[in-house]
């Protein structure tokens, strides 16, 4: 009797029952934000799901891309989304020879309700991140993103460089100097300056950058990328710190492999503009935002 | 069995003498005893109904048959030295019997205020010109005037072997023993001892089946069934005897042989344990009768009975239009086999629960959403009560067989223990109950997907209310469905994206049906 009383009363004891839209936990996992620059149809029910390249042109007809079933998200707007993928790509209607699978990630009206994206119901997608799928471990030589990729899902930042060899230009010089390091003001980046912060991102900690200039000093272990700021109306070339792998950077920062530098981590971002495609992966056929 | 010296002794009374005899009779009720005491219900009634059957199937004449209800105890002394009188004028062979049915202690009769001492009772019935004298105490503590302390063991004797013409002396009866108490019922709207004892003089104590009831064969009968009633109560109620007799005979109590025109009977069939209930009226209890024999014929009045004879695991119903002057046999007549469980929801004293086990199966809605419906199987044991039917049931039930969440099969496995509770109404073919089910449940839940297998244990409990329907199939054998909505307690977890994002209680709302066979007993 005594434990007929506890066992009513221990009702929720245990574990909490799944349901039938649990789907078990996931094999892939993105989320991230939404940046909305259309002016219409804010108030669509909008899908996003997994697709998959069939074969290696850089950039096909988004119909032709294969959708992943099975594909949960939740999206909430206006500003977070979440994929969760639970099985793996559709390999028979890949093909399967290749070592690795590539897909992205894009956001569809679903109009006509079949669930699946239908020619018109495009409306944005991933542009900086790609998703690869291995059976095996890749090893560097032939990853896309130059890193060792485990077997089974990755999420690389885009551009890849794609077995392309990136320039990096050495001279053995710091030029005055602490490239990359920590900073609060321009004091503490001798000849360079510390930013804190650009048009699109925070720099975590302050990072001591060199301008570039032609014939200028050219530091070591250093490439070339540019800033924005807007405010300013001005561009700027700046040597930032080299990297080759995520380890490389400081804490805050990822290793944005097509450019071989050490930049700061920004979220996933889905964007979503009239007219959207999505973008080839490798740094090659990558002709810029 | 027991069986008296007693019975001897009586046997040994003489009445042989049939044809020139004189019967006499006082025969007195009083519900009233001494103040400390409780009122009696039925000891007037059972006065009443015992002098007219000694008028209407005894030789006992109107004239001799003196009934004095709630009456003084100067008013009883009279009334006996005044038949003692008359005994004394009479030359023929005389027969004397002296019935009380009221309170009393081991002293004497309680008659009101007043006590009328055993030993002034005996001294007056020794006192008594009678050839045979008779004295029927139906009181507590009556056996003072045995002096009998408990049961005696019995001795067989047949008294057909022993007949004389001869007999003279004097016989006294108690209904219990010094120190016992005698006990009323009102099922059978009388006491135990004086019910059985008149139901023997109607013809339930014929053991012989010679339509003539005697005083050995009436004992017997109501000693034996006193016996096992009052063991229902809360103390043995053991029937006395005492006797002073020479010479060797038989007294015939009752003729059944000889009943009037208009006496109407009931043959009952084999032997067993019969209930004659009232069916016209409010289903009293008219007589509790146990037959030793075939076809024991019980005189009763003229009316609409029910008659139920009692099995082990079952009664058998009888509905009997008995007309006046008419014999009816009960194995001529149709009936019907009903479980005791319907015996005990009428409230029967003589058995307070009837016991049941079912086999059950079945199916219940889909608790978690869009998993589907899922089977189960059930073991019950069921007890039914006056007001109340109870049982604990073990369940096992399994969801479908691989629930399929978009990614993922599910396996969903119940073990429940279960108790219910239902108020039944019988119908003539059908049993139906309005009750309520209570289940405390382990679930267990085995998720298979490309990630592997997680498994999933969580304990709930469910409450719902239960709607049946029994019938009987064949002998003890009964078929059951039963459903309702029942609601679910547990833990569930919080899903999004398809991911376990934590856990909230919920309480689904679905319904289940069962059905399946029982045994009861």
């Amino acid at each position: 009797m005594k434990r007929l009383v506890v066992a009513l009363l221990c009702a929720g004891c245990g574990d909490a029952l799944v349901v039938a839209d649990y789907q078990g936990e996931p094999l892939l996992s993105v989320s991230g934000r939404i940046a909305d620059f259309r002016h219409a149809n804010a108030d669509e029910v909008l899908r996003a799901s997994v697709f998959w390249w069939q074969d290696d042109q850089p950039q096909p007809d988004v119909l032709q891309l294969v959708e992943h079933e099975g594909v949960a998200t939740k999206v909430t707007f206006p500003a977070t989304f979440e994929v969760n993928v639970f099985t793996p790509p559709p390999l028979e209607r890949l093909d399967a020879t290749r070592p690795f699978q590539i897909g992205t990630v894009l956001v569809y009206a679903d109009e006509d309700q079949d669930e699946h994206l239908s020619e018109g119901e495009l409306r944005g997608g991933a542009m900086m991140f790609a998703i690869v799928f291995a059976a095996d471990p890749i090893p560097v030589e032939r990853s896309p993103s130059g890193e060792r990729l485990p077997a089974g899902y990755s999420l690389v930042r885009l551009p890849l460089p794609c077995g392309l060899e990136l320039k990096v230009e050495t001279s053995g010089e710091t030029c005055g100097v602490p490239l990359g390091a920590a900073c609060t003001d321009d004091q503490d980046c001798g000849t360079g300056w510390c930013v804190q912060e650009d048009d699109y991102v925070t720099y975590p900690g302050g990072m001591c950058v060199l301008d570039w200039t032609p014939g200028g000093c050219q530091p070591n272990s250093a490439v070339v990328d540019v800033l924005y700021f807007e405010d300013e109306r001005v561009e700027r070339d700046v040597y930032l710190p080299m990297c080759g792998a995520q380890s490389d950077c400081r804490e805050g920062y990822e290793c944005l492999l097509a450019v071989g530098a050490c930049v700061p981590e920004e979220p996933f971002f889905l964007d979503l503009f009239p007219a959207f495609e999505p973008m080839p992966f490798c740094l090659a056929d990558f002709e810029g935002w | 069995m027991m069986r008296f010296a007693c019975v001897v002794v009586l046997a040994l009374i003489a009445s042989s003498a049939e044809a020139a005899e004189q019967r006499f009779a006082v025969v007195i009720g009083n519900n009233r005893g001494a103040k400390t005491e409780r009122p009696l219900r039925y000891a007037e009634r059972d006065a009443n109904t015992f002098a007219h059957v000694l008028r209407r199937h005894g030789d006992w004449a109107a004239e001799n048959t003196v009934v004095l209800l709630g009456e003084s105890e100067r008013s009883i002394r009279r009334a006996l030295l005044e038949v003692n009188a008359r005994i004394r004028e009479e030359r023929a062979h005389t027969t004397l019997v002296v019935y009380y049915s009221g309170h009393a202690s081991e002293e004497g009769l309680h008659l009101g205020d007043r006590t009328m001492s055993y030993r002034e009772l005996r001294a007056i019935m020794r006192g008594s010109a009678a050839t045979v004298r008779l004295l029927v105490l139906d009181a507590c503590r009556s056996g003072g005037l045995t002096n009998v302390k408990g049961a005696r063991p019995a001795q067989q004797f047949d008294i057909r072997t022993a007949r004389a013409p001869d007999v003279e002396g004097m016989v006294m009866i108690s209904s219990s023993a010094a120190g016992e108490d005698s006990h009323e019922s009102d099922r059978l709207g009388a006491s135990f001892f004086s019910h059985h004892f008149t139901n023997a003089l109607l013809g339930a104590g014929d053991e012989d089946g010679d339509a003539r009831i005697t005083l050995n064969e009436a004992y017997n009968y109501a000693y034996r069934n006193t016996l096992r009633a009052s063991g229902h109560a809360t103390s043995l109620q053991h029937p006395t005897y005492a006797y002073d007799l020479k010479g060797r005979g038989d007294l015939v109590m009752t003729r059944l042989d000889r009943a009037k025109n208009d006496a109407s009977a009931l043959e009952l069939a084999e032997p067993g344990l019969y209930l004659v209930l009232d069916d016209a009226a409010r289903g009293d209890v008219v007589a509790e009768v146990r037959s030793s024999r075939e076809a024991t014929r019980l005189v009763l009045p003229s009316s609409r009975y029910l008659v139920q004879r009692r099995d082990e695991d079952h009664y058998r119903e009888y509905e009997v239009d008995l007309a006046p002057g008419e014999t009816v046999a009960l194995k001529r007549l149709a009936s019907r086999r009903v479980s005791y469980a319907r015996l005990v929801r009428k409230g029967s004293e003589l058995r307070s629960a009837a016991h049941a086990v079912y086999l059950l199966g079945g199916g219940r809605g889909a608790v978690l959403a869009d998993m589907g419906p899922g089977m189960s199987g059930a073991f019950e044991y069921g007890l039914s009560l006056e007001l109340i039917s109870v049982g604990l049931r073990l369940r096992y039930g399994r969801g479908p067989s691989a629930a399929q969440t978009p990614t993922a099969s599910v396996v969903h496995e119940e073990l429940a223990f279960g108790a219910t509770a239902s108020h039944f109404f019988d119908l003539p073919m059908v049993s139906l109950g309005v009750g309520l089910l209570v289940e405390t449940i382990h679930h267990q839940q085995r998720i298979s997907s490309v990630v592997g297998t997680d498994e999933r244990a969580a304990w709930g409990f469910a409450l719902g209310a239960l709607f049946t329907a029994e019938a009987p199939i064949y002998g003890p054998l009964v078929a059951r469905v039963e459903g309702g909505p029942i609601t679910y307690v547990f833990d569930r977890t919080v899903v999004e994206a398809g991911r376990d994002r934590g856990r909230e209680t919920t309480t689904p709302l679905t319904g289940f049906v069962n059905v399946g066979v029982g045994v009861q007993f």
